[in-house]
């Protein structure tokens, strides 16, 4: 539907913590599997402390709580070292946050289909931040008073 | 019964739900607040941001949504 034949626009959200306790249950294989597909030269472990999952690749551990990728490092560690934590960091903040946007996606996705037909598009469109992010459009047909 | 056609985009997590033209505003906001409740019944805790908004009509005024998604969106 084109933004100028809609009649109302309604905006809601979710909080962060549901989110996360969509990716939560799948976080360790997740997070392993993207790393030993990306960096298959080095040996990943993945553990768990109370609510904090760390993730080893190599010589460097990280600390993943509630979303936040936090990364552990000596303080020997060279320039090149911090760069390349920094960059697997970043990565896998992308990661969880495209796999929290996909689940609750597809949550929403069961839920409308619980009331009636539901059709999935999936599409880009660009975010406030002007990135470009991976949307999925539900079209759903309900009587008025479901 | 009349149907209602809802668009629910969904990316991050944000919700926007969207009913074209065909009905009254009135039922469209209605409508909305229903599909919401519904989705916080299947466990969704969903939050409504601000009001829904009259977004056109004739005669009305063009009220519209700065800094969100965009899609298929003509300018």
């Amino acid at each position: 539907m084109p933004c100028n034949l809609a009649l109302s626009i309604a905006k809601a959200t979710v909080a962060d913590e549901h989110l996360w306790s969509l990716v939560e249950p799948r976080l360790l294989p997740l997070v392993s599997g993207f790393l030993q597909q990306t960096y298959p030269q080095y040996m990943v472990q993945t553990g768990q402390m109370g609510a904090i999952y760390l993730v080893t690749l190599g010589p460097l551990t990280f600390a993943i709580e509630r979303g936040e990728v936090r990364v552990q490092l000596s303080g020997y560690s060279s320039t090149e070292e911090q760069q390349f934590a920094e960059t697997i960091s970043s990565q896998l903040s992308l990661l969880l946050e495209e796999a929290a946007s996909r689940l609750f996606q597809d949550e929403i996705g069961l839920a409308l289909g619980q009331l009636g037909a539901v059709a999935r598009k999936d599409q880009s469109i660009q975010d406030e931040a002007g990135e470009i992010r991976q949307a999925a459009i539900f079209t759903v047909d309900l009587p008025q008073r479901f | 019964m009349e149907n209602v056609q809802f668009q629910v985009i969904v990316f991050g997590g944000k919700v926007q739900i969207m009913v074209p033209d065909g009905v009254s505003f009135e039922q469209a906001e209605a409508a909305t607040k229903n599909l919401l409740a519904q989705l916080k019944a299947q466990g969704i805790p969903v939050e409504l941001q601000g009001r829904v908004e009259q977004h056109s009509a004739p005669g009305a005024t063009h009220a519209h949504l700065l800094n969100e998604g965009r899609v298929n969106h003509d300018r």
